[in-house]
């Protein structure tokens, strides 16, 4: 036993010893921590939730805050609400008259405008789309091809994004 | 034995780097992530204290007094319940005045509640669509009526046809209270 003692490298040997030691210790230390964290995490979450229970309870009840918030959505909504007759108005004005639209549909969500219409005549057609086509408040998104009918007159449709300043005076 | 003395400092760095791979890094991202949790959780607490303070200015500022005292003019504009009835009241007026039958519409009130801004009461949206047959005579009317209407209404989408009957999709809010 003696002997296997001797054998060993001990000035090889100890400093990987220190380090495994030093490890432990570190990992040791850790865990205390991890559990002190998770202890006041716990509290903490406990804390928040009773108090975020007493804010409820007392929003709930307290009018000035729901005036307050009354006042703060009413804002909001008025803010980001898009008046359809100004868009139907601002649409109609810049629209030439030999235009006969039959369908007009509107998505306020999209920002779009898709409209069925006709015109009489092929060179009025043309006008129309370069008109359209380079309309600064206005872009074409979408048209199907154009068809005379039986009525002799040439139907299409078009999509129109409106662009933001299609909004402006 | 001598083989085991010349492996003795591989085993021992792998020890070493076993120790460090399996228990320290993992005990450390753990860590991490903890004080990461509590760090948040500490924000939450400064806000809600501020939400707190915000609430207590508010029941003393004297604008909001004003607000308080004008209630009834929010609670045209914005209610604090549904009030279907008003709005089927409301409907079947503007048809009337613009010389159309009111035949009916669904209102469907939508689950989740619209957050305008995070920090007030959010609102809850009730949906209902229109048919009415419109022509150039009556059409700006009846819109502009559903705009100006009193209660806020905001019309999302319209097929407004020649020949068909017009539909219009509207949606009417209401403050919630959660």
């Amino acid at each position: 036993m003696e002997n296997w003692r001797n054998l060993i490298p001990w000035g090889l040997v100890a400093p990987f010893l220190i380090v495994i030691l030093i490890e432990y210790g570190i990992s040791f230390g850790m865990n205390f921590y991890s559990q002190k964290l998770n202890q006041q995490i716990n509290e903490l979450e406990a804390k928040l939730k009773q108090k975020e229970e007493t804010i409820r309870g007392g929003l709930e009840t307290n009018e000035a805050f729901k005036a307050f918030s009354q006042t703060v959505n009413i804002v909001e909504i008025l803010k980001n609400r898009k008046s359809l007759s100004f868009v139907i108005n601002k649409f109609n004005q810049l629209m030439p008259k030999f235009l006969m639209v039959k369908n007009f549909s509107y998505d306020g969500e999209r920002g779009e405008i898709k409209i069925d219409a006709a015109v009489s005549n092929w060179q009025d057609y043309l006008r129309f789309h370069k008109y359209v086509s380079g309309l600064q408040v206005l872009e074409l998104k979408n048209f199907t091809p154009p068809k005379l009918e039986e009525n002799k007159l040439i139907q299409f449709s078009m999509v129109f994004l409106l662009k933001p300043n299609f909004y402006g005076q | 034995m001598n083989i085991f003395l010349r492996l003795l400092p591989i085993i021992l760095i792998s020890i070493i780097f076993y120790l460090l791979i399996y228990n320290l890094y993992p005990k450390y991202r753990e860590l991490i992530g903890l004080t990461k949790k509590l760090n948040e959780l500490q924000n939450k607490e400064k806000e809600l204290d501020a939400l707190l303070k915000l609430i207590q200015a508010l029941s003393q500022n004297s604008n909001i007094q004003q607000l308080v005292a004008n209630k009834e003019v929010l609670d045209l504009w914005l209610p604090q319940e549904p009030k279907m009835e008003e709005i089927l009241a409301f409907l079947v007026s503007i048809y009337q005045a613009n010389n159309l039958v009111f035949k009916g519409t669904n209102l469907d009130i939508a689950e989740e509640p619209k957050v305008y801004d995070p920090n007030v009461l959010p609102v809850k949206i009730i949906n209902f669509s229109l048919e009415a047959e419109l022509d150039n005579s009556n059409m700006l009317s009846f819109i502009e009526a559903l705009e100006k209407s009193v209660r806020l209404m905001t019309i999302k989408k319209v097929k407004i046809s020649s020949d068909k009957k017009s539909q219009i999709e509207v949606e009417t809010y209401y403050l919630s209270e959660k």
